[in-house]
């Protein structure tokens, strides 16, 4: 896996389980027995990024986000 | 003598001043009798504290090894260190909503201290240069309202407080005493948890960086301030710096708030406070957070959380209680609380809880599981640390707690047996216990 260009971040609260995140990001989140996504992996790898860009977009509560460590003009 | 005697401190000034009966080398109870302003200025030499820029407050809180008394034990340099650039734009919260059932410690110094607790809120709002200062009081005690009202009432007129302190009470419920819950309500928002995912809390309460501390922790700044950092530290040792404020509750459920020497052992508490530990089966170490120990191991503990935490374990915010019933079902009656006690936001919490609330309830009944003891190891896997606050991982480490430190009991039960003489709980209120008896 490629390098670590900042991390992925659920709110607990706002997330209703949809599992969408789960779906596209599978390196990095389980789904649990009640479907709700369980982050494995914290640190989003860049060859993830396209993923997790998804995930962020679809993701119909607003609870997944993607948290670089710099912001993305600088790379 | 007689009252005289209260504003006298025998060995140790600390956070108690202490009555004839209560007082010992390293332990003493606190009383119900509230210290008026003049009183609390003849206990403490002076009714208007040193002042204390920003700096000399980091210095003293480092050098005192102060940590927060709310439950977690955060270091509170470090809280004050990270609201360094908000100076001049900061919202300081007493956080004295206690909402853990077993813990009376904080409700007990708001009406027998409020100013020492009042003037820490001072101390450090005027360090911060703070713009708003708020005290939230638990629900459901008139006394606690009374005694603050009063003091706010005397400090007013001795012009104490640059920023006046507003006094709010806490909203019911488990979860509403959580710091992210506070300043929703303080935000005139239902006071349940909130997901903040960058710490501090720079967009808290008015959308200001907020600055939340439990009240012991206020009080106890306010007591470094007065009587210095090395005087405050040496109370206890390097390992446990200070005093700190335990709930202990007998088998009865009858409990005494107690100030302790750090690194006290149990062994004196349990003399001084006369529990007969011959009657003990269970001990509940830091409350709904914490975890279920043999009678045994307490007798081993000293109160001194850094040392408590190398062997795994955690004091809370200073909650032992004692039961003479079943570990079983104090944790089966722990979890199914918990579980009514979910604000109903985090999917791991809200169907995590019950599930294992109710594999433990079948467990207390002898009646076979559904998921097995293993199984339900893999549930709190799935639910610790998944929850917007911590609640769903209390229950999980009180699960966790049984399975380790009872495994005999637990095996009984999966036969149907059980060898306690008591089967009702005592660390949950009975409407929430569950238990066929």
């Amino acid at each position: 896996m490629s390098r670590s260009i900042g991390k992925i971040s659920i709110n607990p609260i706002a997330c209703d389980g949809h599992g969408i995140c789960g779906e596209l990001l599978p390196e990095l989140i389980q789904l649990d027995e009640w479907g709700y996504p369980k982050v494995t992996k914290n640190d989003l790898p860049l060859d993830l990024l396209e993923h997790a860009r998804r995930a962020e977009r679809l993701c119909p509560t607003l609870a997944f986000m993607v948290l670089l460590a710099e912001p993305a003009t600088q790379r | 003598m007689g009252s005289m005697e209260m504003t006298e401190f025998s060995s140790w000034p600390g956070l108690v001043v202490p009555d004839r009966t209560s007082d010992a080398a390293s332990i003493r109870r606190m009383t119900l009798r509230t210290l008026s302003l003049e009183e609390h200025g003849r206990v403490r030499g002076a009714v208007r504290p040193p002042k204390v820029t920003y700096q000399e407050l980091v210095r003293l809180v480092e050098t005192a090894g102060l940590s927060g008394r709310g439950g977690a034990g955060f270091p509170t340099v470090r809280k004050l260190t990270s609201m360094a650039q908000y100076r001049g734009k900061v919202v300081v919260v007493a956080n004295g909503s206690e909402s853990e059932p077993l813990a009376h410690k904080d409700e007990t110094l708001m009406i027998h201290q409020p100013h020492l607790v009042l003037e820490g809120v001072a101390i450090v709002a005027d360090a911060l240069q703070a713009t708003a200062a708020f005290m939230v009081a638990k629900t459901k005690n008139q006394l606690v309202v009374d005694s603050v009202e009063t003091a706010l009432k005397e400090r007013r007129r001795a012009r104490l407080d640059r920023v006046p302190v507003q006094p709010r009470i806490a909203d019911p419920g488990y979860t509403s005493g959580v710091e992210t819950s506070v300043i929703q309500q303080l935000n005139g928002k239902g006071a349940k948890p909130a997901y903040f995912p960058v710490r501090p809390i720079t967009r808290g309460v008015a959308k200001r960086p907020t600055f939340v501390s439990n009240v012991e922790t206020f009080a106890a700044i306010a007591l470094i301030a007065r009587m210095g950092a090395e005087a405050f530290a040496r109370m206890g040792t390097s390992e446990a710096p200070g005093t700190q404020l335990l709930t202990v509750s007998d088998p009865d459920g009858h409990y005494q708030i107690l100030e302790v020497r750090g690194s006290t052992p149990f062994t004196e508490v349990v003399s001084f406070t006369g529990i007969d530990m011959l009657r003990v089966s269970t001990v509940l170490l830091g409350g709904y957070f914490g975890q279920l120990i043999a009678p045994g191991v307490a007798l081993g503990l000293r109160v001194a959380p850094a040392e408590m935490k190398r062997q795994g374990m955690s004091i809370g915010a200073g909650v032992v209680a004692f039961s003479s019933a079943c570990p079983v079902a104090e944790a089966s009656a722990i979890c199914s609380y918990l579980a009514t006690q979910s604000a109903g936001q985090c999917g791991p919490c809200f169907n995590g809880l019950p599930a294992i609330a109710k594999e433990l309830g079948r467990l207390a009944q002898g009646a076979t599981l559904q998921r097995g003891v293993a199984e339900i190891g893999r549930l709190g896997d799935q639910i610790i640390g998944r929850g917007g606050c911590a609640m769903p991982d209390g229950a999980v480490l009180i699960a966790r707690s049984l399975f380790r430190n009872f495994p005999n009991e637990v095996a009984l039960h999966e036969k149907g047996q059980c060898t306690a003489v008591k089967m009702r709980p005592v660390f949950v209120a009975p409407e929430y216990a569950k238990v066929a008896s």
